[in-house]
């Protein structure tokens, strides 16, 4: 449809060259203007005569003036018809160009296969046709008008936390936990908010809200893992391993948690590494490296790395995430690639002055070549 | 679809332009009339695609259509739609949209009303028509595009700049752009009649009607900026002196000199190079104006949004254009053949110094508005040039020029008497003096003020000393056949009346800001101040939800000698979704001068600052423009041709003739 209409409009721009090249061409002669001209003001100079703003010996004066002017007008003549060689020449430029310049930018700089979005015909889809976007607003209009739908509230806090809109999300669940009483669940929920609103971390307030959990349910394996969490964070790794371990045993027929529990275990006993796995929330992809095979363990590191390179090569990222990549080629045993890999990252930070002497000294310190 | 429909109608609107550019360029140099033929279509059909682009925005704007980047940052679905539609040239992407879209219809415009104009020179000006909208529409695609989407949408936008969330702008920047785009049809004529070598005796006629339009239009819409700012801001000023107002102050000056030298040449055929010179020089300025507010250059609320990229693309269209104009001037001007003689006192003289005094005015503008940009880019040293200088260097040239106005009017073509004019402006020169005693008296100092209003008074009376002296020629006992004769005078000559008629009541309006009264207060409900003759009373103060804003709106009476004679409901808002607060002054016009007060935030203890202005005759100033515009209407509905004759000393006019 959208290209029948682009056809269309093409052709209505090339016919508009192409028409007046197929008439036949307008003879007016090039000083006719200025005969006109002439002509209206010996005309104009008898009626402002007439009217009486000039007297007889004036408007002669004038007169004979202009008279000497028309006679003066440098004739020239009309233009000729066309030479039919000029015209085909015309004719195939319009024919050609004008798609080619129309469609060869719009190719660059358009989205034919984007529909028009009006809000109201967003807001007003079928659910299940209705972008995100959409339903988010919706539930959100929702909620401004019923404060106290916590069904409502329980549906968007998870959606919160996956949009990144952590402060929403813990104001979703302090909100539920008002409605609806403090149950171990919903203090559990609200004390993962908080980390997640905290950069990752099991603040004091979130620790707060896990015990109470507890309190009410001794046995609850989310508080007890991230209270185990927490303390990892706190550096008291016994304390950790005690949670976890004993946490362990309740997790029959839970294997996917059993495998994170483990995960976490595993990165107890592990030398640390800055800024990995301790500080951050439970990623289900360490827990999946943490159990595999150590042969099958190095193949998933490497896929990873690969990865991590492939999207820092394609989209650029921070001095953090090359350094990650580098540190990785090490520890990999791989120093060409890590060599490389610094070459790359010193040219794609180049308009970075702080990143790229933050990147030069950890290169130093790794005995990589530096400029 | 209707978005993408747009966006590919621009596309091709630029392919259009360039076939306009090209084919008739190309006729006219091998005299193919075919060719040449081509441009009119093109012309009108790139207008069409362009105004369909340009609808498609408008669309997109008013359905809220997030998926549009230019929708998300500009608009907000709480938006009223008057600024959904107005929003549009709001931002820099739909501004530029306006800019290419009153382009296009000016190159319509010319193709469908312009059929006295000779082919090869037509087809001339509308190729460089066509080059000028090739080159706005490749800046807007490539630099600028409002059709970049945005996919996820999101569900809002950021909303407009709430102090563009006004009633001025639906009105201020098309008139604006009106004006600025409106003499491109001058340049472009100018350009042809250099590129051709042929300069018509009905030049002057083929440009009168567009340039006396974008003159209009430029007034008004450079008035209606002024009143803007006035109540928007909150200190009651109207003119700052500021880059931008600047960038449309040049091409003001520029256009009024050409329209007054393009009066000369339709009359006389005199000043021929010098009227094609100031074409060229007005829409450059218009054109410097855009690359100034456009390019990142300056910071304002006219700039949305810098990015170096804009910037050097219209640089590179300024040079290309007033660099190639210039040049192809210096290459032909001296082959253009001159005519008309005068004598050093004569219509023409006076107009000549008309010329040069609105030039030197330009140039001052243009110095204190460039070198201070200059300097900051060379040193990084920033200098504000401020109202001193102007004052000091715009004020000495634009005076004269006043005095001089009517003294214009009343000399004859070829050759005048000085004495004899100026004799007749001794009812003008003395009503301006008893103005000066009645204004000193009533109100005294500041001096400026007291010379200023009565300067304006002797220009607003001396303006219609010719026309009276027209239908009165015998003095005022003959009233016999006064009406005959008064509806026998060319509108163009009511026009040149009003239109200096109202530059002084402008002028009048400004030198009486000299008397105006300020008061800074913390108010409160129930307090009274004197502001010059009225008294402003506190009525209340109540908070007052708006579609997307809250405001604190303070109810005021004003009394004189215990009566109540105008409300007034200053307010403040503040605009949640920007976080951003705008002020809505309190205005009510009392016998031509107006009290102003404007409001901030409530102090903790209550109390609110405010400032209040008493500004005798202010609306002057804007009334003024609204009759100097349509001073200008006047003239440009009298479609007759314009005959100089020269009124005296025949014998000597033959000498002369046989000199040209």
């Amino acid at each position: 449809m959208i290209w029948l209409v682009f056809a269309l409009l093409t052709g209505a721009a090339v016919l508009s060259v192409l028409w007046p090249l197929a008439r036949p061409a307008p003879k007016a002669r090039e000083d006719a203007a200025d005969v006109a001209f002439y002509r209206d003001q010996i005309a104009e100079i008898d009626a402002e005569f007439e009217r009486g703003g000039l007297d007889r010996e004036q408007a002669e004066a004038a007169k004979a003036l202009a008279g000497r002017r028309l006679l003066a007008v440098a004739p020239e003549e009309a233009a000729a018809g066309s030479s039919p060689k000029a015209r085909r020449i015309a004719a195939g430029l319009a024919l050609v160009a004008i798609p080619a310049l129309g469609l060869g930018l719009y190719q660059k700089i358009g989205h034919p296969d984007l529909p028009d979005m009006p809000l109201e015909a967003r807001m007003k889809a079928p659910p299940a046709q209705q972008d995100f976007a959409a339903v988010v607003a919706r539930m959100e209009a929702h909620i401004k008008a019923h404060p106290d739908d916590a069904r409502a509230l329980e549906l968007m806090a998870p959606v919160y936390l996956r949009m990144g809109r952590f402060d929403d999300a813990v104001n979703a669940r302090k909100k539920i936990i008002e409605l609806r009483g403090e149950t171990p669940q919903n203090l559990v929920d609200y004390a993962e908010a908080l980390a997640y609103a905290g950069d990752g971390a099991i603040t004091p307030d979130a620790e707060a809200q896990l015990q109470r959990a507890l309190k009410l349910d001794p046995k609850n394996p989310g508080a007890r893992f991230y209270l185990g969490l927490g303390a990892a964070q706190n550096g008291d790794k016994d304390k950790a391993r005690k949670i976890w371990s004993e946490l362990l045993p309740d997790l029959q027929g839970d294997a996917a948690a059993q495998q994170e529990v483990k995960a976490k275990l595993a990165l107890l006993d592990a030398p640390a590494e800055p800024g990995a796995a301790q500080g951050a929330p439970p990623s289900g992809q360490a827990a999946a490296i943490a159990s595999a095979a150590p042969e099958a363990q190095q193949k998933m590191i490497r896929t990873m790395v690969e990865r991590l390179a492939q999207r820092l090569a394609a989209q650029g990222g921070g001095v953090d995430e090359w350094l990650r990549l580098i540190r990785a080629y090490k520890v990999l045993n791989e120093p060409e690639k890590a060599q490389n890999s610094y070459d790359q990252a010193l040219k794609a930070l180049a308009g970075d002055t702080g990143s790229r002497e933050k990147l030069v000294a950890s290169a130093k310190d790794m005995g990589l070549r530096t400029p | 679809m209707i978005v993408e429909v747009g966006h590919y109608a621009l596309a091709l609107a630029l392919a259009l332009s360039l076939m306009q550019a090209v084919l008739p360029f190309w006729g006219a140099r091998t005299h193919d009339a075919r060719l040449m033929a081509v441009a009119r279509p093109a012309a009108m059909t790139q207008f069409a695609f362009v105004a369909l682009s340009y609808a498609a925005l408008t669309y997109a704007h008013v359905v809220s259509d997030f998926s549009l980047v230019n929708v998300v940052e500009n608009s907000a679905s709480a938006k009223p739609l008057i600024y959904k539609i107005s929003g549009v040239w709001g931002n820099h992407e739909g501004s530029m949209m306006l800019w290419v879209l009153i382009l296009a219809a000016c190159g319509a415009a010319m193709a469908a009303f312009s059929r006295a104009i000779p082919p090869r020179l037509l087809a001339d000006a509308l190729s460089v028509q066509g080059v000028l909208g090739a080159a706005f529409l490749a800046f807007i695609l490539l630099t600028s595009n409002p059709f970049a989407r945005m996919v996820p949408a999101p569900i809002d936008g950021h909303d407009l700049n709430p102090i563009l969330q006004d009633p001025g702008l639906a009105i201020h920047p098309p008139l604006l752009y009106l004006g600025y785009v409106g003499f491109s049809i001058v340049f472009s004529l100018a350009a042809a009649a250099l590129i051709g070598g042929r300069l018509d005796a009905a030049f002057a006629r083929f440009i009168r009607p567009w340039t006396l339009a974008a003159w209009c239009f430029l007034t008004l819409g450079i008035a209606m900026g002024s009143y803007w700012a006035y109540y928007t801001l909150g200190w009651g000023g109207f003119w700052f002196w500021d880059p931008v107002e600047n960038a449309s102050l040049m091409p003001w000056l520029a256009g009024t000199a050409l329209l007054h030298s393009a009066a000369v040449m339709e009359k006389r055929e005199a000043l021929k190079v010098w009227t094609i010179f100031l074409a060229i020089v007005t829409f450059s300025l218009s054109l410097l104006g855009t690359f100034l507010v456009r390019s990142g250059v300056l910071t304002s609320v006219h700039s949305f949004a810098s990015d170096p990229t804009r910037g050097l693309f219209i640089l590179a269209i300024l040079v290309m254009f007033i660099g190639g104009a210039l040049f192809l001037f210096m290459l032909r001007a001296s082959s253009l053949k001159q005519g008309g003689l005068f004598a050093p006192i004569s219509r023409e003289s006076a107009l000549v110094v008309n010329n040069l005094l609105l030039t030197a005015a330009c140039a001052a503008v243009l110095v204190g508005t460039l070198y201070p940009l200059a300097l900051e880019s060379i040193n990084g040293d920033k200098i504000s040039v401020g109202a001193p200088f102007f004052n000091l260097t715009f004020g000495p040239l634009f005076a004269p020029l006043l005095l001089l106005a009517p003294l214009g009017q009343l000399l004859a073509w070829k050759r005048g008497d000085l004495l004899a004019a100026a004799q007749r402006l001794f009812v003008a020169a003395g009503l301006g003096l008893a103005a000066m005693a009645v204004f000193a008296a009533l109100h005294g100092a500041p001096v400026m003020s007291v010379v200023g209003s009565g300067l304006a008074v002797y220009l607003i009376v001396g303006a219609f000393v010719e026309i009276v002296g027209r239908i009165f020629p015998s003095g005022f006992g003959a009233a016999k056949n006064a009406v005959f004769r008064a509806r026998g005078l060319p509108l163009s000559a009511w026009g040149t009346a009003f239109a200096h008629a109202g530059l002084g009541l402008s002028m009048l309006g400004i030198a009486a800001s000299g008397w105006g009264v300020e008061k800074i207060v913390a108010m409160k409900q129930g307090d009274v101040y004197d502001v010059g003759p009225y008294q402003i009373e506190v009525v209340g103060v109540m908070n007052k939800p708006g579609p997307n804003y809250q405001s604190t709106i303070a109810y005021m009476s004003v009394k004189q000698d215990g009566h109540v004679v105008a409300l007034l409901a200053p307010s403040k808002r503040f605009f949640s979704t920007r976080r951003m607060g705008t002020a809505q002054a309190g205005i009510v016009t009392l016998n031509l001068g107006q009290i102003y007060v404007s409001i901030a935030e409530p102090n903790p203890n209550g109390a609110i600052d405010a400032r209040l202005y008493w500004k005798p005759l202010v609306s002057l100033i804007w009334i003024g423009a609204l009759v100097m515009a349509f001073g200008g209407l006047l003239s440009l509905s009298d479609r007759r041709l314009r005959v100089g004759v020269a009124r005296r000393a025949v014998k000597t006019q033959i000498a002369a003739q046989a000199a040209e």
